[in-house]
């Protein structure tokens, strides 16, 4: 891979790397390490990526997928990463902003179903692109989405009820 | 999400990411050409044909200290047979 090849993709790339690990983590700095993290691993083996397997993106956030759970298994050696079982309460908002409840309600959600949530809603990922860079099954990914919907609608029941969405205070 | 939610999803938008800080890409550009870490994380390719090259010369640089050594090892066998002694002795 040449300078110019590396830095275009960092370029095109880094925005939506950061988002991405800056919403699994909810913290800005891990967020900078694992972006940085991120591009040297695909600096220093750019041959790992295979273009017939999908885009350069998704192999990006691939990799900053398993940086991420592999940065939460150390923290959290005893949770599983996606508990089938979990229903979360609705969320407790008084005091707090809407776009703080939002940020509580998602990193409340399992790894495994916050992920294809943040790539689905956020970057507007296809089921097809989130089942690549997550390297899971598409079926998999439609059942970790709609109960990540599920838990996201029950955590923030009261904001959604209580009126229209649009033009909250953040 | 799906796409007859439109209220989650507007809700959901509402969460924004901070700004990447300007530095990030001066790190990744430096740690690139960092060598202590490419000491410590980095790879070269080697073809094949140089690494059997490098074991031959390997096996032969052994082989040759081997002999070198038995060649000039001290002659023991003197003292411990008395009865071949005078052949041991000539041969040393």
């Amino acid at each position: 891979m040449t300078d110019a090849e590396f830095r275009d993709a960092f370029q095109r790339h880094k925005h939506v790397v950061h988002r991405f690990v800056y919403r699994m983590t909810g913290s800005g700095s891990i967020a900078e390490d694992i972006v940085q993290e991120c591009f040297l691993a695909f600096w220093r083996k750019p041959e790992a990526y295979d273009a017939n397997r999908g885009g350069q993106q998704a192999y990006l956030l691939g990799i900053a997928r398993k940086m991420v759970l592999k940065r939460w298994r150390k923290e959290h050696p005893q949770e599983p990463l996606d508990e089938m079982q979990i229903v979360q309460p609705p969320l407790d908002a008084t005091g707090i902003g809407r776009a703080q409840a939002v940020e509580r309600a998602i990193l409340a959600l399992p790894s495994l179903q916050r992920e294809p949530v943040i790539l689905a809603e956020y970057e507007e990922m296809s089921l097809e692109e989130i089942a690549r860079a997550t390297e899971s099954e598409l079926a998999a990914v439609k059942s970790r989405l709609h109960r990540a919907r599920q838990n996201l609608r029950r955590m923030l029941a009261p904001l959604l009820e209580s009126r229209g969405v649009c033009n909250g205070t953040k | 999400m799906e796409p007859n939610d439109p209220q989650l999803r507007d809700l959901l938008r509402e969460w924004e990411t901070p700004a990447l800080t300007g530095d990030l890409e001066q790190r990744v550009m430096a740690r690139r050409r960092d060598w202590a870490s490419f000491l410590l994380h980095g790879s070269i390719r080697v073809p094949l044909p140089v690494i059997y090259c490098l074991l031959a010369a390997l096996i032969f640089a052994g082989w040759r200290v081997s002999a070198r050594e038995s060649q000039s090892r001290p002659c023991v066998a003197q003292a411990v047979s008395n009865e071949c002694s005078h052949a041991v002795s000539s041969a040393c």
